[in-house]
Formats: structure tokens, sequence, C-alpha cells
């Protein structure tokens, strides 16, 4: 039987703050257990949440990237449940008025709808060893935005292949708008799906099954496509889909259930007493909005627009936001964007292969296109003299110099060599002469360079040579 | 003392409720759980008695003819708090009430799912 | 002079005057504190108070004079005191050491106090009584019988036996008022938001204040001047100004008009309060002020919705005591699920878990709107009830309590019964208002009756002018 897929995803951000979501401790990975916290985060008896108004902000320049309506109001609830991780046994989240409503993004040709973006806080860490399970709450209070598609509306995310780009849309954009660094690895973020099936062509949806806390896009990429064919086996079977949440195993590469809807958690949400509701004023939300930084739609079109970068390319650079930027630095010193671009996605993408950063500086990656260009260095040299320099801080040019690679020899020695190529070529000279193939140049050029091991410039000894003949 | 007079402005008698008849011993239970609080066989049914003239006076809000919206007291996200870190506490102190600890960390017997 | 008779601003003047030195007056009051033992106000006497007293006294020889300068204050046992042991009379945090100090603590040791231990209450401050105290109950500074009211049973008792001039208490539902009427006190419940909760053991958030017990109103004026104000650790608190309220203290009866509210008279028909309020209603008509009935329509609401808000805020502030951070864990828990629920059903007492049980009824799913939600909306109407009723006149009176102080083990059996006792206390926390119990009158045994001075929000001091020209009277 054929059936319509419908995908849900739930994404779990941590945002970009100096500071925690209620206190003022640091919001910052890899400390010591427990040593960026104070009795606000570990939920003490007594202590009392304070909000942050940059995880306000950056929850609005999310929103704002992903055309959704703010709030005027905001509130937020208590949700409560036990978990060690838990300081306060319930997690200050937003239920009734989230900051964010009403968006969408834009996947492949699909409107993807937004539910909403909410503002919550991060749970601790546990760290499991023999029989006893370590609570460190350093990540405890960092601030989290949630992200939930409407999957009751149309157009719906239907393959692994669209939820994988969905959720590579969606950090391309938090981290171009500066709202989170979205480090998967880091565990800065994470998501949730769900997944049902329906006969092709029905209007009713069918049961949804839930998928808790997957690590990675290919762990959710995976997870998909073993919940529609376990759903579809089910299905294809007579049997019924129960409603249920299951957990991914990754290293199994199967899924297993968490729990059942018939003992499904009773959050008992209700709006927290120890905080105020925020009011959102039009002047806030257009001041964000005209400070929001360039985004990729936005860069891509100007990309392709005024710089005549192709498509394929503009997607090159824009996949990662330090790449982009690394461009339009260069740029800035060196206006050829075809140039660097050309470069930038075969010499620098070959070495940040596997999101390792870039580690040169955009002046001394412009020197030596720049000397390629100018044919000062040969293309070659150029990229050896770049790979060479790579995380070490050298300085281009005096690299170059160091190692002889630079075309410094003085006219007259040119203009000798090539008084001998001509000569001992004299053939290929009078077959230029006749048919004035600019091939029989590039030769002659060749020769030269040959001749004084790549140290001429090859566009001085063209033009050298033109002059000649003409 | 005369309170049968006092609640005069709810709709009507009150009588509970929950799936018709009293809370029964499943329903307490179920709270029981989502307190985790455990109660002997007795605690259950004292509570289950209690529990009945609790929410005969929880009915009153129930039942009250009473409209109108609920206002939240509000703050401009102007006036929120600017985010600057402040100095944490030293972890000594954090953890000096905690019944066991390990590596700087809060100890609980291993978690199982 | 018997040191431990004077006021909180004698003691301060004969101190800045060199007439007495802290030393001595610690040492009174601790004395008059073991003396009185038997009525177990007092969970602890902190053994730094003669230090303290001490270190004071060479301060003041170098000219401070802060406003409660060498004054001893005694703390409710759910207000944090860096280093002190905070147990909210519960087991379950027996030996949990605060690790900072709360807001109130900060300021009243800026301005010079003593705090020289921490009173007995109902646990987590759940009760009328005291009994609900995991270390036994408080008994009644004027008869050893009876309760001295709760849940701040302890800190009203320990100031109307003088073993202190000032007690704070916290307030949620009367927890400061009832217990001050039953001793015979000025207990006060300011506006929401006019003290910071900071380092308080939060009980139901939305209503939770500080409050303050004296002997006089100018004690009471002087301890609010020194612990009101906005807290950057406090999102509720309030930025409105905080005034010197002694300062003027003067009230012009003539021009002031308190209002009685109608449902209040037909409520307390055949109440043992009934004669008292008819009889204060009469002193101030003859004493020259306008008294006007007024209508609150809904007032009678007020105590099921409290009993729906106050334990369903309870059982979300209470979830963090689970065995796991702060709390003892119970011996016998081999799992996680068993640190909770064995920890949690040994730690907490039984009137704590009942609220705990009713909260989470509220709050579940499918009886959230009507009951919590619900209770929100009509929280919302009773404030505006009052709103308006503040437009006709400047106070609001009614009765503390139903009656004088009951007897220890009377009311322990049907929860609701004791319940019915904050009938008139509730009101002013639903609302939002500060209210202050003036000791007026006795009842039938010759026990403390009070009666409420209500005023419109941020009207302390207005107040304060009312109840000090009763005092006077």
């Amino acid at each position: 039987m054929q059936y319509d897929v419908v995908i849900g995803l739930e994404v779990h951000a941590e945002l970009k703050t100096k500071t925690k979501c209620f206190c003022a401790c640091k919001n910052a990975y890899g400390s010591s257990p427990n040593s960026n916290c104070c009795p606000v985060c570990m939920g003490f008896p007594g202590a009392l949440p304070i909000l942050n108004k940059k995880a306000v902000e950056q929850t609005i320049r999310a929103g704002l990237a992903l055309n959704c309506e703010i709030n005027n109001t905001a509130i937020f609830e208590r949700k409560n449940y036990f978990y060690p991780d838990l300081s306060k046994a319930y997690q200050i989240s937003q239920l009734e008025k989230p900051i964010c409503i009403n968006g969408h993004l834009r996947v492949f040709d699909k409107e993807i709808p937004i539910n909403r973006i909410h503002l919550e806080e991060d749970a601790g860490k546990l760290i499991h060893q023999g029989n006893i399970s370590m609570i460190d709450y350093n990540r405890g209070g960092v601030p989290l935005i949630e992200l939930v598609t409407d999957a009751l509306k149309e157009p719906h995310i239907e393959s692994a292949e669209e939820a994988i780009e969905f959720l590579t849309k969606l950090r391309q954009i938090y981290v171009y708008a500066g709202v989170a660094d979205c480090e998967v690895e880091k565990g800065q973020m994470r998501a949730d799906v769900n997944v049902s099936l329906k006969p092709k062509g029905s209007k009713e949806f069918g049961t949804k099954v839930e998928m808790k806390n997957i690590m990675g896009f290919k762990s959710v990429y995976r997870a998909i496509k073993y919940e529609i064919e376990r759903q579809k086996d089910i299905l294809d079977d007579g049997g019924m889909v129960m409603q249920e949440t299951r957990r991914w195993d990754n290293d199994k590469g199967e899924s297993y259930t968490l729990r059942t809807k018939e003992n499904s958690e009773d959050y008992r949400y209700f709006p927290d007493p120890d905080l105020l509701a925020v009011n959102i004023s039009d002047a806030e939300i257009k001041k964000i909005k005209e400070n929001m930084p360039p985004l990729p739609k936005e860069l891509k079109e100007k990309y392709i627009k005024e710089y005549n970068l192709t498509e394929y390319d503009a997607d090159v650079i824009l996949a990662e936001k330090e790449i982009s930027d690394f461009f339009n630095d260069s740029l800035k010193l060196y206006n050829k964007p075809k140039t660097l671009s050309n470069w930038i996605a075969t010499e620098v993408l070959a070495k940040t292969k596997n999101r390792e950063p870039i580690k040169v500086n955009a002046e001394n990656f412009v020197w030596i296109v720049k000397a390629v260009d100018e044919g000062k260095v040969q293309r070659n040299a150029g990229k050896e003299l770049l790979s060479s320099i790579w995380g070490t801080g050298l300085n281009a040019e005096n690299e170059a110099k160091a190692r002889g690679i630079m075309s410094d020899l003085s006219d007259d020695v040119v203009e000798k060599i090539l008084d001998k190529i001509l000569t001992e070529k004299s053939d290929v000279v009078s077959q230029y002469k006749q048919e004035k193939d600019t091939k029989i140049l590039n030769f002659l050029v060749g020769q030269v360079m040959k001749e004084t091991r790549g140290k001429a410039n090859a566009q001085e000894v063209m033009k050298k040579l033109k002059e000649r003949f003409d | 003392m005369q309170f049968k007079l006092l609640f005069h402005r709810s709709k009507k008698p009150v009588v509970f409720y929950f799936k018709g008849g009293e809370m029964d011993k499943k329903e307490i239970e179920h709270l029981a759980e989502l307190s985790k609080l455990e109660f002997s066989e007795e605690e259950l049914e004292s509570f289950a008695g209690e529990f009945k003239s609790l929410l005969e006076l929880a009915d009153i809000v129930k039942n009250a003819e009473i409209g109108g919206e609920i206002s939240y007291k509000s703050v401009d996200m102007n006036n929120l708090r600017e985010d600057e870190p402040k100095e944490s506490a030293p972890v000594e102190t954090l953890l000096e009430n905690a019944p066991q600890v390990k590596n700087d960390c809060i100890v609980v017997p291993r978690i199982m799912e | 002079m018997e040191i431990v008779k004077l006021s909180a601003i004698e003691i301060r003047e004969k101190i800045l005057s060199k007439e007495l030195n802290c030393t001595e007056v610690v040492q009174a009051f601790l004395e008059q504190i073991k003396k009185n033992e038997k009525y177990n106000a007092v969970l602890e006497i902190f053994d730094d108070a003669m230090e303290k007293a001490r270190e004071l006294d060479e301060k003041i020889a170098k000219g401070f004079s802060g406003k409660l300068a060498g004054v001893p204050i005694i703390i409710k046992d759910n207000i944090f005191y860096d280093g002190k042991i905070c147990s909210c009379s519960s087991k379950f945090m027996e030996k949990h050491v605060a690790s900072y100090n709360s807001t109130v603590v900060e300021k009243i040791l800026k301005e010079g106090a003593i705090i020289i231990g921490r009173a007995n209450m109902d646990e987590f401050a759940m009760g009328s009584s005291t009994e609900n105290s995991a270390f036994g109950v408080t008994h009644n500074p004027l008869d050893f019988d009876r309760v001295p009211g709760g849940s701040s049973g302890g800190s009203a008792c320990a100031v109307a036996l003088n073993m202190c001039p000032i007690a704070l208490g916290t307030e949620t539902g009367g927890s400061v008022r009832q217990p001050a009427s039953f001793c015979g006190i000025y207990g006060l419940k300011p506006t929401y938001g006019r003290i910071s909760r900071y380092g308080i053991v939060a009980y139901a958030s939305s209503l939770d204040q500080v409050g303050i017990f004296t002997r006089n109103v100018e004690d009471n004026a002087l301890m609010l001047e020194v612990i009101a104000g906005h807290d950057e650790h406090d999102s509720t608190s309030s930025s409105v100004a905080v005034e010197n309220y002694n300062d003027n203290l003067k009230l012009q009866a003539e021009k002031v008009c308190v209002g009685v509210p109608e449902e209040i008279l037909k409520m307390i028909k055949n109440m043992p309060c009934e004669k008292n309020l008819l009889n204060f209603i009469d002193f101030l008509e003859k004493n020259g002020i306008k008294t006007k009935k007024i209508s609150l329509k809904d007032i009678e609401l007020c105590l099921p919705t409290y009993y729906i808000l106050a334990p369903a805020e309870a059982t979300s502030n209470l979830a963090r005591f689970d065995g796991v951070k702060y709390t003892t864990r119970s011996e016998k828990a081999k799992n996680l699920q068993e640190v909770y629920k064995e920890s949690r059903s040994e730690g907490f007492g039984k009137e704590v878990k009942r609220r705990i049980m009713l909260g989470n009824f509220v709050l579940s799913s499918g009886y959230y709107d009507a009951y919590y939600k619900k209770a929100k909306r009509l929280q919302s109407e009773i404030r505006k009830e009052f709103k308006r009723a503040f437009l006709e006149c400047d106070y609001i009176i009614m009765p503390t309590t139903i009656g004088e102080a009951f007897k220890i083990g009377s009311k322990s059996q049907n929860p609701v019964d004791t319940y019915k006792e904050d009938i008139f206390t509730v009101t002013a926390n639903i609302a939002g208002i500060p209210s202050l119990s003036v000791p007026f009158g006795k009842g039938e045994n010759g026990l403390p009756l009070g009666v409420q001075i209500m005023g419109d929000v941020f009207k302390e001091r207005e107040i304060y002018q009312l109840a000090k020209f009763i005092e006077e009277k």
C-alpha cells in the first residue's frame, strides 16, 4: 500500500548569550562540574529566577529570521516533572504565550510552517558511572529555544531528506542570525521527531510516534527512515500503530518504546508566579529587525546578482557562516569575487572538511590569490604556499620570498632568455607569424618559464612576446 | 459556626465528581505518583475521605459564576536583566547540603531507563 | 529598667546614647528566651549572637548608627541566614544549612540588627497553629493550653513574651496576622511585592510576603522601612519608593473613611468575633472617624480561591525537596524513584503531603481550567473589587480571626475546619493589599482578639497612621 508520511520536528538550540537564562552564571561549555552555578540554577529554596534580556532578544531574532509573528506579551510557565538533571523539579518554559508564533522555513520548494518558537531553560548533565549517576548543573539554566513545526498544516515534511534539509537550513539561519552556534557535537542543537503515516491521499492523520533527543543529523535521518519502515510494516500487516514515545539507539540502528500514551507525563503547566509577563513593544521588535545580520537568503542573492557567482558556488560559500565571513573579509581586500570563490571552493574547503576552522587570515590568503593572479607566483606554487602557511601564522609574502618562488628576475635577464628561446625555436616563430595562433604564444611563454624554472612572470613574458611580434 | 450560609454564590450544592462518584483510590494513587509520595493503605483511605471535603471547597471556585480574564503583571523588555556575567558560587558551598557527592557532582543511584 | 520590655526604637536610642550596650541587651534577651523555653517558640538560639553583639559594640563606638543598631531580632525558620540551619520546621530539612543570605536578612544586618535565633512554625508554613511543626507545637503566650496561631506562631509568641522586640514571619494566607491576633500583638502583611522574597523558602510564590511582628506600631513601621524595596533578585518586588513611615504617623481623623464590608457583617453573625468588630466600629465612630458600609460581593470566594492557588504553587515549589540536593535522603532508597518517594514520604509531614496532593489535583490534566485557571480569574476579579472599594473609602476593616486562640489539638480532625480559620486573612493575600492586625478587645476567655486594617496597595503608611491613632486612644 502507498502512504503519505507526515513528519513533525521539535528542535532545541542553545542560545548564544554570556549568562544563563534566569541567573548571571556563565553560559559556558566545558567548565569543571558545578562551577558555573549559583542558588538560582541549582534550584535552592528561596532563590528566584531573573530573566535575561539578551535571551529574549535572541529568541525574537530567531523568530524574525524564520518569518514568525512576535507576541507583544510573552508568559513563562513551569513544566513540572521529576528528574535529577532538573534542579527545581520544574523547567521554566512557555506554553500559552510563546515569544514567536506562525513562521515558516523554505525547504527545497516548500514553505514548511512553524507553529512556535519559545524560550526555556536547559537541564543539567548526567554522567553515568558504575552504579551511580552524577549530576553537573553547569548546563542547567542555559537559555534554549524550542522550535516546533506545524505538522497539522500543509505543506508537510514528508521524508527524511526533507527533514535533514530543514534542520540544515535552520542551523544555517540560527548561525547567521547570531542566535546560536548549533554545534551538534556539544549538544547545542537537538531534535525530537514525530512521524505518522496515512493512506495516500487520506485527509485524516495517522497515529503519531515521537522519538526523543536524537543527537546529530545523520541519526535523525536514520531514525526517520527506520520509523517510516517500521510503521509501513505494521500497517501493511493490517496492524495499528501505537501512540508512543520511542528512543533511538544509534549504535543498534533501531528504536525501542520509552513510554506509551497510557503512562504519558502530565506536566501540570502553570504560569510561573516568580516571573512577570514580558511586554515586547513593536519598537523593540523593529530595532532587533534593523540590526539583524544578513541571512543566507539575502547573501545568496547578493552573491549571484552582484558578484556573478553561480548558484552552486554561492551555496558552497554560504553553507558555513565561517566560510562566508571569510569570503566577505577577503572581498574587502581584493574585489575579485569569482577568483576568491574559486580559491575558497577548492583550496580552503579542502582544508576545512570535518568542520575544521579556517587557519589562515584573509590578508595572507588574499596576498597569495593576488600574487598568482598577477603572475608573481605560479598557481601551483601558490597552492603549496597556502598549505605551508596554514595554521602557522606565517606571513605569506615573507614565506614566498624565503622559498624563492617569487618571479623576481630582472627585465634584462628575461629579455636575454627570450632572445635565446626565439632563436632556438625559430621554426615555431615563423609558424606563429603565419597562423597568429595564441596557442603558439602560450607554448613560447611555457618555454621561457621552463628555462627560468618558473621564476619569470608569465604575464610579463607574454607582454614582451606580443611587443616583439607587433 | 455557620459556614453553610457562607458559600451561597456557588451555582449548585457541591457533590463531587471525578468521572462520577467520589475520588477513588486509583485516582488518589495517581496523584501520589505525581507527588512522588507513598502512602499506606490506611493513609490512602483517610486521604480519600479528606479529599472529599477539600474538593467541596475547591468546587466552590469551579462553580462560581464569575466572568473576566486573568490579568498578568508585566515588565517591559527593556527592564530585564542585562546579560553580564557574575561570579558563580563556590562549588563546596553549593554541595554543602547534598546527601551524596563525588567529583564535585551530586550523586544519585544509577538511573535506569 | 527591664531591657526586654523596651521597644526596638528605645533599645537603639539607649545603645547609641551609651546608656546600654549591645552585649547586655542581647544577654538579656537570650536569658528571656531560656526562661520561656517551655513555650517552644525558638528552635535555635544562634551561638554567635553574643559575638555579633560585641562586634557591633565596637562598630557603634566608632560611630555606626544603623536604623536597627543593637536590636535583637528573631526570624522565622524559613528565612535564609547564611551559615545557619534553615529547616522550615521540617524533618526533611532538619540539618539544612542556608548557603546565602535572604535579602531581608542582608538588609537588617546592614542596619545593625542582631539575629539571635530562629522561630518555630508550621512545617513549610502550612498551618494556622504551629501544630504542624516537626519539632513540637508552640504554646500560646497567654494560655499554655492553646495555640499561638500559625504558621509564624513561634515568631509571634517570641515577641509577645519579650524574647525580642521585633520578629520576622512570613505570610501566605494570614500566617502573620492570625498569630499576631492570637498573641495580642501587631502583625503586618505588606503589599505583595513590597518586600523581596529572595531567600524566603517559598510556599505559594504569588501570595508569599515577609511579615513583621511587634508590640507597637512604630517598631513595625521602622522594620518595614528597613526591609521594603525593590530587589534585583526578585522580579516580583516592586520599585515603588519606600517611605520613612515614622516621619508622619499623624492621622487626620476627620478626613478618613473606614469601609466595613456588608458581606463581612453578614458572615460574622454568631461568630465569636462579631461583637468585637461592632465594638471596634463604635470605637472609631466615637473617636471621630467616619465609617461606611461597602460591598465586596465576592469576598467569600477568597478562601476557596486561596485553597486552590496556594496548594498548586506549593506543589511545584516543594517538588525541589526530593532527597537529591539539600534535604535528607531516605536510607531505604536503592534506586532513583525510591530516593524521591521514600525521602519525600519520610521527610514531609501530613499537612504538607495533603496540600501537595491537592495542588497536583487542581493542576492536573483535565482539571487545570476548572480549578487553577478559574481561581486565577476569580483572583483578578477580586482584585478589581477591592480596587473599586478603595475609591469609596481609605481603609477596609474586618476581624483577623473568627475568635480567640483555640486549644491545642482541638482542630486536627477535619482539615477544612482548620482552613476556614483563614477566612478573613486570605482576603488580603488574594487581593495583594497590605493589612495590619491590630490587637483590639478580648474574647470570652479573656484572650486577645485582633482587627485587620487594610489599605489599598502600597498604603502602608496610611495603615500605620490609623493603627497609631488606635494605639494612642
